[in-house]
Parts: C-alpha cells; structure tokens; sequence
C-alpha cells in the first residue's frame, strides 16, 4: 500500500498520456474487435465454402487495392508527419500535412467506389445475390468494406475539422495527434482487409 | 524514422501481392498473409501510434485483453473452417467407432488448451501485479 503510494501520488495519469488519447486508445481497442468479428466471419465462410468466388483479377482488381493500400500507407506518414510539425509549433506545416492525408483518404474512397460500382454493375454482385450462388459473399464483402469505407469517410471528416482549427490558432498538438490515432487505426485495420479479402480471392 | 517504416511496410505489401502467384493452398496463404500483416500492424502500433514511446502500462491495458477475445473468436470457427465441409465432417465423426470418437473429443479439448492457457496466465500475472 505504501508502495504503491510512492509510485504514484494520485495526480496525472498512470498511462502518461492524456484523457483525449487514452479515449481514443480505449475507442480503438473496441473498435479492433468489431473489425476482427467481421473479418473472421469473413475469412470463415471464404474457407468454409469450398466454391467461394474469385472475383478480383490481377488487373485491374488487385492493382486498384494495391494502389489503395500504397495511398492509406502514404496518408499514415503524412499525418505522422503533421503530429511531428504541430508538437515542433508550425502550425502551416500541420494544416499542410493534414490537407495531404485527406487527399490521399479522398484517393481511396475514389478507387474504391469505382470498384464497388463495377461489382455493382458490371459483375450484379448485391446484399444478397451473385452470379456465383455464393450469397454470403456480397454481404460479408459489403459489410466489411463498407464499414471501413465509413470509417475513412469520417476520418476525412475529422481532420478536416482538425485543420480548420489547427490553421485558426485552435487546438494543440494533443487533438492533432489523437485524431492521428484514428487515422493511423484505419489504415491498420485495411493492411488485414487487403490480404484476407482481395489476395485471397485473386483470379487468376 | 518513419519514412524507413512507411519503406519497410510497402516493402511487405508487395511481398504479399507477390505470392499470390505461386498459387498456395487457402490456409497456407492465409497464414503467411496473417504473418506479414500482424508484423505491418506491429509497425503501425509502434512508430506511427508511438506506442513504442509510451509507457508501457498502456500497451498492457490495451492488448492482453484485446487479443484474447480474438483468439477465442479464431479457436472457436477456423479450425472448423479450414478442414472444410462442416456438414459432411459432422456426418463422419456422427458414424465413427467409439474409441476415434473418443480421440475426436480430446482433440477439441487440445484445442481449448491454449486459449484457457493464456487466459489464466492473465488473470495470474493480474494477481501478481495486484498490488504494484
């Protein structure tokens, strides 16, 4: 009891970060499980079915996702990038750095709405059809894409409101690096979409 | 820093593109792809998250508990999954002679083992720590 007294004395934190990031840490934390509940039912029914469709060739399919993958990659290092900028004090730098990201965020959503439109379209996958009889596909596929789609969007959001403030003397290098928590997250949670989906259902 | 990182994760991403080709069974494939992605996420966490340069107690609240639930979800549908034909499987332990049923039954339990493993170890480093 002492001890523990003398470790800590009761003010700060005990995790040495402050209460926005540890709440985006604990937000984080949740939303990794959502992620992996789909992925898993994903990647189950993809293994479970031995006849599961192979829709996406290696052109333009798998280029279109590897070129998303490289632009949520380099979106990842320009906000890091910012989070370095804001906490050295060059506030244009910051806003300059964030414009990148959400170009890049922008980028992805682009490719990656052309895709959905060509499946769409072209290839008559919906929530609950396919020309392949492999109904599951479209709604595991759908839901899991699109809720990391919806989570880019709102990330484009975010920093957008982020940069505004940032370039109106507004907020400090904290905000700025708990919303590259959140960006930095779907960026990770797409380097597990990309394999388990896409490279696992290449048609060759 | 992390423009050697933002290198080294592109680096593994196309690693991954690039064994598409030799045309691995699912299971091996979605092994190797797990692999190399955790180490990406890994990457991610540490440099760009700057978990590496946090102290530690935050990583320790956030992932021991994070990836057990995982785990259980994993143990509880791959194995099933990837030896494939749920049904039909059914089917054939349904008719096995007793004592491969029996061996069926310890296998599952083998199974278990590991998951109960590391959740205990949790809860007894949790209980060790208690007071520090």
């Amino acid at each position: 009891m002492e001890q523990r007294e003398a470790l800590w004395h009761g003010g700060g934190s005990p995790f040495a970060v402050g209460a926005k990031q540890f709440g985006m840490w604990l937000f984080v934390a949740s939303d990794a499980l959502t992620f992996a509940t789909l992925l898993i039912v994903y990647t189950y029914s993809r293994l479970a079915n031995s006849n599961w469709p192979a829709p996406f060739p290696l052109s333009p399919s798998i280029l279109q996702a590897s070129l998303m993958t490289l632009a949520l990659l380099t979106s990842s290092l320009t906000m890091a990038l910012a989070v370095q900028r804001m906490k050295a004090g060059d506030r244009s730098g910051t806003v300059r750095m964030i414009a990148a990201t959400m170009a890049l965020g922008v980028a992805f959503i682009a490719i990656h709405t052309a895709e959905w439109m060509h499946l769409i379209r072209v290839e008559r996958v919906t929530l609950t059809s396919n020309p392949w009889n492999q109904p599951l596909f479209g709604a595991t596929f759908f839901g899991l894409t699109g809720l990391h789609m919806a989570h880019v969007t709102g990330g484009i959001l975010y920093l957008a409101v982020i940069a505004v403030g940032v370039g109106r003397d507004r907020f400090r290098a904290e905000d700025v690096e708990t919303s590259g928590l959140y960006w930095h997250f779907v960026d990770l949670v797409w380097m597990f979409i990309f394999p388990m989906v896409y490279l696992m259902s290449v048609k060759l | 820093m992390l423009t050697r990182v933002w290198v080294i994760l592109i680096a593994l991403t196309a690693i991954e593109v690039v064994f598409v080709i030799p045309h691995l069974s699912p299971v091996a494939f979605l092994t190797l792809l797990l692999v190399l992605s955790v180490g990406k996420s890994v990457l991610i966490l540490a440099y760009f998250m700057h978990l590496k340069f946090e102290r530690r107690t935050l990583s320790l609240a956030l992932f021991p508990l994070l990836i057990t639930f995982i785990l259980v979800l994993l143990l509880g549908v791959l194995p099933d999954a990837a030896y494939g034909q749920c049904s039909q499987c059914f089917r054939t332990a349904a008719a096995q002679q007793e004592a491969s049923r029996d061996a069926m039954n310890s296998g599952i339990l083998a199974l278990l083992a590991p998951v109960v493993t590391l959740f205990a170890g949790f809860c007894y480093l949790a209980w060790r720590r208690r007071d520090s």
